[in-house]
């Protein structure tokens, strides 16, 4: 189970996720980056993507899941649907395995909402509340 | 003065300092009035980025901030640091994502009301002779990665060669644009990939290339030395590095995290994250983002080529009639290596300007042309009301590093900014501003209508009265593209 939420940010795109569980945080950064860039649109062949991330914390590996994401989109025209399966390993720093369902799109033939520049660590701070992990995530635009 | 439980003391009427505490190396300082701290710093977290910044190893004098200051990621945006090349670190967050982000601007031998009639057309044949909005490519045709990697290296001088413009741009282009030493090696190749189309587009968000007209000049010495007159048709054009400039601070900006521990800073922000000027981390970095910077000051040559052809055509003169001259090229988003004075000893500083404009005064560092006034300092307003042309003066080589500001900042988010926007008709509202707009979508014009920023003459009077940069001329925009 999984929320994300949009916040007011001056310049930028700012979302407020709230997570039953720390894998869920990845699904609800993913909603949160396709609410933001994805229009609507017919996609073609699905194919599905299997990322692997290690990091020195949950939030470096948030941003590094969704670098891949933005890269993948912007670049090679993979449109991202979502997680099927996400996997944490707390031994040795962080690390996740992250399976992804998507279609394959082709780089010029989505118009996007919006240019990411970048996913930033900024206000990026997982918590343990009573509502879940609730983190804030923001878009430099 | 406490402001979001930082202390602030006045220094004079437009300067405000943070003493030093815990963790803080040096002070902070803030060119601002104190109705913009009341107004607009007390809701955000700017001015504890200020803060945050004096944590920076080799950081010297102070941790500055220019009057449009706004938050930023690790730095404020209007954020100038400068540290020690042999004790202090360069970090990607003091530069941004948008590596060379900066503004351009054209002057022209056409008088307003000569071609004010035309302007629908004109920029009609402007929006589809300059690529713009998100992911915009195809510019000129699509490189090889053998000549994108010239640009890297060789920034203007690429676009000169190949047809986009003449010999004597470089001449008025920050670093004659190129910043020697630019290593594609250190580029990875993501960034390079997603460099390939984008040579000679605009962008999108507050990108934009503008038609003004001198609507106003405070000194007159320097407005004729700048070859600036009353009622003078200029463009003015404001873009980057694009995705390869992103790319490129995203991937330092990874590696330094996890290199974080090693280096041992423990910084207050993962976004400061940085390395030692002269470590391989630090190298690198500074050596890939010279190829962001060359990419960005390309970039904006071809704009300019593209933007003469366009207007060649849609008036129908000669080149000689239209008389396209480049004033000046600054970037607003860069760290350079430079002298300054620290104690009365000249000394090597990385500079960090992030949103901030150099403004360096009269004397050699500039081109001979502007050597007796100083350097133009470009500031673009609102799409609407008005940008600044001003001039570099002794004072900020003293006082800011040779450092001004950089533009209005926003004070509303994107998100209000389409709200307030909803069920208007943007376009008559722009044109009671007398502006004609086109842009990719009507999205783009609600999130930078006018109202959503602050009122560039309260920043640029800020500069003006502290003695960092002169007043030269107000530019009114007519005309507008957008991404």
């Amino acid at each position: 189970m999984y929320t994300f939420k949009e916040i007011d940010h001056t310049a930028d795109l700012a979302y407020q996720l709230i997570a039953t569980t720390q894998e869920a945080l990845f699904s609800a950064a993913l909603g949160a980056y396709k609410n933001s860039v994805l229009p609507q649109h017919k996609y073609n062949a699905a194919k599905d993507i299997t990322l692997s991330l290690q990091g020195n914390s949950i939030e470096e590996l948030i941003v590094d899941f969704l670098r891949e994401i933005n890269y993948l989109l912007t670049e090679k025209g993979w449109v991202p649907e979502k997680i099927i399966n996400a996997r944490l390993i707390f031994e040795n720093g962080f690390k996740a395995k992250i399976n992804v369902a998507g279609h394959e799109s082709g780089k010029n033939k989505l118009e996007l909402k919006e240019e990411i520049k970048a996913i930033t660590y900024h206000q990026l701070a997982v918590v343990k509340t009573n509502e879940g992990y609730k983190t804030n995530l923001i878009f430099d635009i | 003065m406490i402001i979001n439980g930082v202390e602030l003391t006045r220094i004079h009427e437009n300067l405000w300092e943070i003493p030093m505490s815990k963790g803080m190396r040096v002070p902070g300082r803030i060119y601002t009035t104190q109705s913009m701290l009341e107004n607009f710093l007390a809701k955000e977290d700017a001015i504890k980025q200020v803060v945050n910044v004096a944590h920076l190893p080799g950081i010297e004098k102070y941790s500055l901030a220019m009057p449009d200051i706004h938050w930023g990621y690790g730095f404020p945006i209007g954020g100038v640091a400068a540290t020690d090349i042999n004790e202090g670190v360069i970090s990607p967050g003091g530069v941004g994502y948008d590596i060379n982000c900066g503004v351009r601007v054209v002057k022209t031998s056409l008088h307003h009301k000569e071609i004010s009639t035309r302007i629908t057309k004109i920029i009609e044949d402007l929006f589809k002779s300059v690529p713009t909005g998100v992911g915009s490519s195809g510019a000129i045709k699509k490189l090889c990665v053998k000549e994108l990697k010239r640009i890297l290296k060789d920034g203007s001088e690429w676009a000169i060669d190949n047809g986009f413009g003449v010999e004597q741009d470089l001449l008025f282009t920050e670093e004659n644009g190129k910043m020697e030493g630019a290593d594609p090696s250190a580029v990875s190749e993501r960034a390079i990939e997603r460099g390939l189309d984008q040579a000679g587009t605009l962008g999108s968000g507050n990108h934009f290339l503008e038609i003004d007209v001198v609507d106003e000049i405070f000194n007159n010495e320097i407005a004729e030395t700048f070859g600036l007159f009353m009622g003078q048709v200029v463009i003015q054009i404001h873009t980057g590095s694009r995705g390869l400039g992103y790319q490129i601070c995203d991937d330092y900006l990874q590696r330094l995290v996890k290199a974080e521990q090693r280096f041992g800073f423990n910084l207050p922000d993962r976004q400061l994250a940085c390395a030692p000027v002269k470590s391989q981390e630090g190298t690198d970095y500074f050596n890939a983002m010279k190829c962001a910077a060359n990419f960005a000051w390309n970039n904006r040559q071809i704009i300019m080529h593209l933007t003469e052809k366009s207007l060649i055509r849609s008036l129908g003169i000669s080149n000689s009639e239209l008389g396209f001259e480049l004033l000046y090229d600054v970037a607003h988003n860069i760290a350079k290596m430079e002298e300054h004075n620290i104690d009365g000893r000249p000394k090597q500083l990385c500079v960090h300007r992030k949103g901030a404009t150099r403004a360096f005064p009269p004397g050699k560092l500039i081109p001979e042309r502007y050597r007796f006034v100083g350097q133009p300092v470009l500031i673009p307003g609102d799409m609407g009301r008005y940008s600044y042309i001003a001039a570099g003066s002794q004072k900020s080589m003293d006082e800011t590093f040779g450092s001004s500001c950089h533009g209005a900042g926003r004070v509303a988010s994107r998100h209000k900014a389409i709200k307030m926007g909803k069920g208007k008709d943007l376009l008559s509202e722009m044109r009671r501003f007398g502006v004609e707009i086109r842009a990719k979508g009507m999205k783009t014009i609600a999130e930078e209508m006018p109202y959503v920023y602050k009122d560039v003459t309260d920043v640029v009077d800020i500069m003006h009265n502290a003695g960092i940069t002169k007043k030269v001329v107000k530019l009114k925009p007519f005309g507008v593209i957008k991404g």
